[in-house]
Order: C-alpha cells, then sequence, then structure tokens
C-alpha cells in the first residue's frame, strides 16, 4: 500500500513496515484519512505478526495544520476529526498486534502523540534523536491522547513538568524516565523491533491491561493529590486569568487520568477543541505559529519602540496613581495582564525620572510628584527607594509614605478598569510609534514583535490582533471616552483603524 | 409550626487528632454509639420512639464511610426502625445535622430525632475524602480556591488583624477553657469515652494548653507562609487585588485544635417530652445556611447569624451568649466585629483554639456548651454559629424554655 503519507509493506517474517512519509508531517484532511486506510488495512491483514513505525525522514516533526483546523470553523467538525484519527490509531494500539517505534531525529508534540501509540519504543542512538516539549503556555495541548498515554506511562507529575515547561530531553534521558524502552545503533533498529515483536506476539498496553489496571496512577493517590492541589495554584498565579492551555492542559490530565483511556481521550479532545476556539489561543496561535516571515524590522527600530514601550507604562501606572489609584491595584494590574513587571516597579527599575519624556501638558501632577521623590532620594532600584523600598535590590514593599504624598480615592475602580487603562495605553504607544516610524507596514510583523521584543504580553497576540479579537468599536469607543478625560494618547489615529479594517490577517 | 424541644446534649471529649492521642485507639463508630448509647440511658427512652439519627461527618470515607450514622445506630445496637443519615456541611456538619434533626420534629415529620456528629481526625486524617473543589483544576481555577488557612490569613490582613490581635484572643480562649474545666462547667453535657471493659479511655479535654501566654504563642512560627509562597497567596491576591501581600499571622496556637471527638442532641416534640418525663431545656428558635465568597471563605458566620436572627425576629442584642467555632482567631474577632458585640458575650467557656475541633462534632459540641452555660448563668437566648469550607456559614438560635 502506498498513500501520499504512509507506505505500508510485509516483509518476509509477516511484520508490516508503516513509514511515514513526509518530512515534517503535517497533519490535515488528508493524513487523517491515509492514517485511517492504512490501519484498516492493517487490521485486515489477520496473519501479521506485528507493525514497526517509522519515518522517511529522519524526523518525528509532526504538528497539525492550523490552518485546516481553523478552515473546519464549527467545534462538531474539529472534534469530530480530532477524534478520527485519534479512534484509527487507537484501533491499531489495541489489535493485539505488537507495535514498535523507531525513533529517529527530532520528535515534537506530534510526532511524541503518535509513538506513544506503540508498544515498544526504540530510539535511534546516532541520530539526533530529541523529544522537543514547548512550553504550552502559549501553544495547544495534545489531541490524540499524550496528555492520557505520557501520564499513565511516566507518571503525572513527570509529564505535566515536561508538558510545562518547556524541556529538550535526549534519549538516555528519555530512557531513564521510560518514555522510550530501548536505546540502539541504528543499523540493529530494524533487529531489535523484529526481537520485541517475535517475543511478544500479544501486546497490549499498561492503560488496558487489566492485570495492570489497578496500578496506574490517578490523581487522587496521596502524591498526585498534594501535587496538583498545589500545581493548579502555582499555575493559575504564573498565568493569573490568561494562557488558558494550561488550565486545559492540566484539566485534561486530571478529569482523565480518573478514567479509563477511551473516556480519557474524549475528555482531551473535546478540551483541545474548546481550546482551539478560545480567544487568546487564535491570538498567540495566529501570531507566533501562523505567522512565519522573516522580520525586516531593524534592532534600533526596536529599541525605540521597547523604550518608549517600558516608559510609557511605567507613566501610565504613575498616572493611575495621581488619579487615585492605590499603587497596590496599579501594581496588581500589571501583573494581572502578564507584564513582566507592575508599572512602578518598572518606573523603579529604569529610574523613576525616564517617564518624563513621556509626560504632556496634563501630567503636571506626575511631573510634581516624580521631582518630590527625586528630592527625597526616591530615585528607584538603583538607590533602593522608589516607588518601592528594597534591600540589595529585592522588592520589600509599597513605599510606605507613597499614600500620604498622594492620597488614593475612597471609591478604588475595578481591577478590571485599571487593567484596561494599562492595556489601552500600551497599545496606543506601539501605534503611536508604528505610525511615526514604520511606514505602514506589515502589521503582523508589528505584533509578532510587539510579544516577542518589546514586552507586551503574549496572549494578546500583538496589538492590532487584539484589537482585533476584541472588536475594533469598542477599541474605538473606550479610546473615545478615555481621551476626553485622560489626553491626546487616547487619541487613535485614523490610518491605524484603516490597517485593522483593510488588513486581512 | 412545632416547637422542636431540646431534652439532651451528650459529647465526647475531645482527644488529641494524632496517632499519640487518647481516643485514637477508638473507631469512630465507637464514639458516636457511646454518644447515641448515653442519650438513651440518660433520658431512659424506648429507641423505637426515635425516627432518625443524623451525624455530621466531613471525611465520610473508610472507617467513616459508608453511612456512619446508620453504623452507629446498629452498633449502639438501637432498634432496628431507627434509621441514620450522614450529613456533610463541613465544619458545620454537627450544627446542621441538629438544624435537620429539629426540622423533622418542626415539620411533624418526625417525632424525636438525634442530630449529632462525629469526626476521628487521628484516623481519618484532615483532607483524605478529597473533592473536586481543591483537586479538579477547572473548579479550582474558577473558584479562586485556596486552603483555608490562607483564607484565615487573607481575612485577618483584609481586616487588619495583627498577630497580636490574634494572639490575644487564643491566650482568652485557652485561659476560658481552663477556668470552664475548673469550674466543671461542661460536666452536664460531657460523658467519659470507656472501653468495653468499663475502664476509662479519656474524661477530659486533652488538648488544652492552660499554660498559653502571649510568649509562648510569640515563638510560633505562621503555619501557612510557605504553602502562600507556594502560589496560595497569588491565588488569593488575584481575587482581592486591593491586597499587596498576605499577612500570614495565624500558627497552631491560634487555630483550632485537631482533634477526635463526638456529639449528639436528643430533639423531639412535646408528646414525646410527657411520655418520657422529659425538661425540654430549650427549643430552637431558626437556624439558617448561607454562601459567602469562597476565596476569604470564613465569613459566613455573621451572614448566616444575621438571616437567622431575622427568620427569629431578633437581632444580635437579643442573644444572651454566642458560640462562634474558633476555626481561627481572626474569624471570631470579624464576627464580634460584624455583629458588634462583645467578648464577654462570645465563646465565654473559651472555643476551638483551646479545646480543639473534632470537624463534623463540633457544631453539635458547642450547642450543648452554650446551653449549659445558659442555664448555669440562668440566660435565655444563644446563637451557634460556625465558618464553613468553600464559603458558607450556619447558625442555630435557641431559647431556654
Amino acid at each position: 500500500m502506498n498513500l501520499n503519507n504512509i507506505k505500508i509493506n510485509i516483509d518476509d517474517d509477516d511484520i508490516i513496515n508503516f513509514i511515514i512519509k513526509p518530512n515534517n508531517l503535517n497533519i490535515n484532511n488528508e493524513v487523517i484519512n491515509d492514517f485511517q486506510k492504512a490501519i484498516d488495512y492493517i487490521a485486515s491483514e489477520k496473519s501479521v505478526a506485528g507493525v514497526i513505525i517509522s519515518t522517511e525522514h529522519n524526523n518525528y516533526n509532526f504538528n497539525y495544520d492550523l490552518n485546516y483546523l481553523y478552515s473546519l470553523n464549527e467545534p462538531v467538525l474539529i472534534f469530530e476529526n480530532i477524534t478520527k484519527l485519534s479512534k484509527s490509531l487507537r484501533k491499531l494500539e489495541t489489535l493485539g498486534k505488537p507495535i514498535v517505534s523507531l525513533i529517529s531525529g527530532p520528535v515534537s508534540l506530534g510526532g511524541l502523540e503518535i509513538i506513544l501509540h506503540s508498544h515498544y519504543k526504540i530510539a535511534d542512538a546516532e541520530s539526533e534523536t530529541q523529544f522537543i516539549f514547548k512550553n504550552l503556555k502559549y501553544e495547544l495541548i495534545p489531541s490524540i491522547g499524550a496528555s492520557q498515554r505520557l501520564p499513565r506511562k511516566i507518571g503525572i507529575e513527570q509529564s505535566l513538568e515536561l508538558f510545562l515547561n518547556d524541556k529538550i530531553i535526549n534519549t538516555e534521558d528519555a530512557l531513564k524516565i521510560k518514555l522510550i524502552d530501548k536505546i540502539s545503533p541504528k543499523d540493529k533498529l530494524i533487529e531489535h523491533a523484529k526481537e520485541y515483536i517475535l517475543n511478544n506476539l500479544i501486546a497490549v498496553q499498561p492503560w488496558d491491561d487489566k492485570k495492570h489496571i489497578n496500578k496506574q496512577p490517578t490523581p487522587f493517590s496521596n502524591d498526585n493529590l498534594g501535587y496538583f492541589i498545589s500545581k493548579i495554584a502555582m499555575l493559575h498565579s504564573n498565568t493569573s486569568d490568561h494562557y488558558p492551555s494550561v488550565k486545559t492542559l492540566i484539566s485534561s490530565v486530571y478529569e482523565g487520568l480518573n478514567t479509563d483511556m477511551n473516556s480519557g481521550l474524549k475528555i482531551e479532545a473535546r478540551h483541545f477543541t474548546w481550546l482551539l476556539g478560545n480567544i487568546e489561543t487564535k491570538s498567540m496561535i495566529g501570531t507566533l505559529i501562523l505567522y512565519n516571515s522573516k522580520h525586516k524590522i531593524k534592532e534600533s527600530e526596536i529599541t525605540i519602540f521597547r523604550k518608549s514601550f517600558i516608559e510609557n507604562y511605567a507613566a501610565e501606572g504613575v498616572r493611575l496613581l495621581i488619579n487615585g489609584v492605590t499603587a497596590t491595584m496599579i501594581e496588581n494590574a500589571g501583573k494581572r495582564l502578564g507584564f513582566e513587571l507592575g508599572p512602578l516597579a518598572m518606573a523603579d527599575k529604569i529610574e523613576i525620572q525616564s517617564i518624563l519624556p513621556q509626560l504632556d501638558s496634563t501630567d503636571a501632577s506626575v511631573a510634581a510628584l516624580i521631582r518630590s521623590m527625586q528630592k527625597d532620594k526616591r530615585n528607584g532600584l538603583s538607590s533602593n527607594k522608589g516607588f518601592y523600598d528594597y534591600e540589595e535590590g529585592f522588592r520589600k514593599h509599597i513605599w510606605k509614605g507613597l499614600p500620604e504624598l498622594i492620597p488614593p480615592a475612597e471609591q478604588q475602580q475595578d481591577i478590571g478598569e485599571v487593567e484596561n487603562r494599562l492595556i489601552y495605553s500600551a497599545v496606543n504607544d506601539i501605534f503611536y510609534n508604528y505610525i511615526k516610524y514604520s511606514e505602514l507596514q506589515d502589521p503582523l510583523e508589528y505584533d509578532y514583535i510587539a510579544i516577542n521584543n518589546i514586552g507586551l504580553p503574549k496572549w494578546t497576540g500583538g496589538p492590532f490582533t487584539w484589537v482585533k479579537q476584541n472588536n475594533i468599536n469598542n477599541y474605538i469607543k473606550n479610546n473615545e471616552i478615555y481621551s476626553r478625560t485622560l489626553g491626546s494618547r487616547f487619541i487613535i489615529n485614523k490610518k491605524i483603524i484603516e490597517v485593522i479594517q483593510n488588513k486581512v490577517f | 409550626m412545632t416547637d422542636a424541644l431540646i431534652f439532651d446534649t451528650v459529647r465526647t471529649p475531645r482527644g488529641k487528632g494524632k496517632r499519640s492521642g487518647s481516643l485514637n485507639e477508638v473507631p469512630p463508630v465507637q464514639l458516636a454509639s457511646k454518644v447515641l448509647k448515653a442519650i438513651e440511658e440518660r433520658n431512659n427512652i424506648d429507641t423505637k420512639d426515635i425516627d432518625d439519627v443524623v451525624l455530621g461527618c466531613v471525611h465520610p470515607i473508610g472507617e467513616q464511610g459508608a453511612d456512619i450514622a446508620r453504623t452507629a445506630v446498629l452498633e449502639a445496637n438501637w432498634h432496628q426502625t431507627v434509621s441514620g443519615v450522614q450529613v456533610d456541611r463541613f465544619c458545620a456538619s454537627g450544627l446542621e445535622a441538629v438544624n435537620i434533626a429539629a426540622a423533622q420534629v418542626m415539620s411533624d415529620q418526625a417525632d424525636m430525632s438525634v442530630g449529632g456528629g462525629v469526626e476521628s481526625m487521628s484516623r481519618v486524617p484532615l483532607g483524605s475524602s478529597g473533592g473536586a473543589w481543591m483537586a479538579d483544576p477547572t473548579v479550582a481555577y474558577n473558584s479562586y480556591f485556596v486552603p483555608q488557612g490562607i483564607s484565615a490569613d487573607l481575612l485577618a490582613t483584609k481586616y487588619n488583624y495583627s498577630r497580636t490581635d490574634v494572639d490575644k484572643y487564643a491566650v482568652s480562649s485557652q485561659k476560658r477553657a481552663s477556668e470552664a474545666w475548673k469550674e466543671k462547667r461542661f460536666k452536664n453535657s460531657i460523658i467519659s469515652v470507656k472501653d468495653q471493659n468499663d475502664l476509662p479511655i479519656l474524661e477530659i479535654d486533652e488538648y488544652m494548653r492552660p499554660d498559653t501566654t502571649m510568649q509562648s504563642l510569640g515563638a510560633l512560627d505562621p503555619s501557612f507562609e510557605k504553602m502562600g509562597a507556594h502560589g496560595f497567596d497569588d491565588v488569593a491576591i488575584l481575587k482581592y487585588p486591593e491586597l499587596e501581600t498576605i499577612k500570614h499571622v495565624h500558627h497552631a496556637g491560634n487555630s483550632s485544635g485537631i482533634v477526635d471527638g463526638a456529639a449528639g442532641v436528643l430533639i423531639g416534640n412535646k408528646k414525646m417530652g410527657d411520655k418520657y418525663e422529659l425538661k425540654a431545656r430549650a427549643k430552637i428558635r431558626s437556624f439558617a445556611s448561607i454562601g459567602s465568597e469562597p476565596t476569604i471563605m470564613l465569613t459566613g458566620p455573621a451572614d448566616s447569624a444575621e438571616k437567622a436572627l431575622k427568620k427569629a425576629n431578633m437581632k444580635a442584642s437579643d442573644i444572651d451568649l454566642f458560640e462562634m467555632n474558633e476555626a481561627f482567631a481572626a474569624v471570631v474577632l470579624r464576627f464580634m466585629d460584624v455583629l458588634k458585640i462583645d467578648h464577654s458575650k462570645v465563646n465565654v467557656n473559651g472555643g476551638a483554639i483551646a479545646l480543639g475541633h473534632p470537624l463534623g462534632a463540633t457544631g453539635a459540641i458547642i450547642l450543648g456548651t452554650v446551653l449549659d452555660e445558659l442555664e448555669r448563668r440562668d440566660l435565655s437566648t444563644g446563637l451557634i454559629t460556625l465558618c464553613v469550607g468553600a464559603g458558607m456559614g450556619t447558625a442555630t438560635i435557641i431559647e431556654r424554655i
């Protein structure tokens, strides 16, 4: 059998070679159909002893074709197509015949998902075989069972730590944690695979083996319960209420590991489908994954953008303070948005007088506050005092004298309003510089730079994407309201609106 | 509506809730059945006249699982027609059980019932029953779950109770409890726990530390600081962004003690009182449970107290004595501040900081405590309330007859 994506032959030992043909396989409709055809064929060949999965090119760099997934549009279609692939591979896994995978070269999440269906995994000792776990914070979770199989194979904590921490592990480490079963020289791979097949003519995964099913990890064992409770808090604290893939992944593991593989697969696929439709996910995928152009923006230009961005962010924090918002609320708003630091901590870091160039005629009280703090030698981090008090460079607490100097309003705004002010101001600052320096070049490029080099939180997908995802009319309306009381930095240049409205992205 | 009359209140002493605690050798079903037996004997009743036994239990798994109320009925050798039901409203389970028993009588669906509770924290440890609230990522994220100790410290931070404030409160709880024991003020309700040879196992609340001082408490490290630093403080601040940090003021000495114990309250109508010539010591005036914000979790007592007061057509100033579970010192301080009541009326014989808090049993224990004290002082009205996990409160108002 020779399909576009998969080639199948049966050798003299009645062993099927299942060869995945494309380099860097992109999982799309055709691939899903090819897997189904190939596996249906294998299932119909009753006399074969086992299956050896390998790749024609030296890698398991398999990824979803996101354009294909997004073209499906409807959750029901996404769920059905994912499940179709998952069911085919599940059929292979449960044939009762030994499935061996030969692993050469880098393995991405999609490749890992396929490999995990095999009963025996042999890694090539010679090629640059490694398992690449990209930080799922910005990406998609598994969809054909890796969040179900990996924890069942190597443990819940071990697998979540791999998924969430940008880990790349080599074959020795993979063997140590039992992600793979053997490392073999390249020329012995087939020999070892056949040896396994001929010694294990009936093969069952541990999660399907009635004898071992009670030994499968469960979220409510003593170790795992404590891990879940504290890990959830840690993840929530690291992501605030953004980066939904993190919550989705840990939910998929928790819910799935409380039941069997078949239900677990459905649980994971439902989470995946939901995540794909989430606005933040779409924004991040659009900018971080789908956008692959080589950047033409000069480093010097990026430096200008970044400097302005940081100073503006700090300045907006101080303006909020002058408007009566407590320093704590301002700082927490910044943290919740996912900025590296709160605006006032940022002001301290860059020295508080750095915000002065950002100020205009409406900012007299901001300037007065900065000057009065300077008189008091509260210049920022370098002098160990600023909006915070520091001890040997470490933030201790917000300066206790601040409320006396700038009394907070009795009625505090909702934190969401403070967050809005900061994000609008930040986005507007990037647009201002885009108009001033960039001659209306590709906005997607500026989205990419904004979240990777300038400091806008990644979940926004960049300023253009963020405005688009959040409805441009809201953006216009809110800026109008802000500009009435807060000044010209909230007056949007019409060209920006045109760029967003005309440009398809 | 029929009056739900309280005929008797019975409780075991509270044993330290660890392996070395005196009640560790007693399975929880035995603690509960000893309470039931005492109720039967003290009131000389034929148990076929009892309709139902409602018992609170917060970790109904293992030897506390499978409806420990019915199991205790069987072990107490009560008449087979007596049904049993276990209820869980976390820390207020024991009081909820009393309220349910009272409701059965008030609505004429039962003539006589027992409400109470049991918890062997030394044998079935805190947290044993797991739960989606803290472990299910979707639920924990969406509800901003933090452990109760973090909530207590959050409450103290938000309402400005300092370490000194909470420690002072703890010292007074120990002083009051120790004085109460010296004067044998618990004697009417407490039974001694004995073995099958009638040998005493425990006769006193053994958790108390009467020599507690501000200095001795000052030496204790905050219990929840480390836990807070591992993400939970941040989660609390996500919910309460007006706070810069969480001040960790609670520790083993100003939080409720982990103990074992059981309690029961015999509740019936006048017909049953007449039949067995039982003195109606008090009647249940009203009761209420309520939900409150779950991350700070522990502000429910004031809300539930107000709800119960309203139902009884009363004001806080109409209550002679309050019994408020001392889960954490700051919870009581906040309760007194919201209801504007003086410490001289609250937990006059100490509370769970000194005596311990056997989760499922406590509500029924402290109802007995306040009724005994109302009788001793010849006062009339008492309000019992507890803070409850996941943001709830339960309160009951009793009035002597």
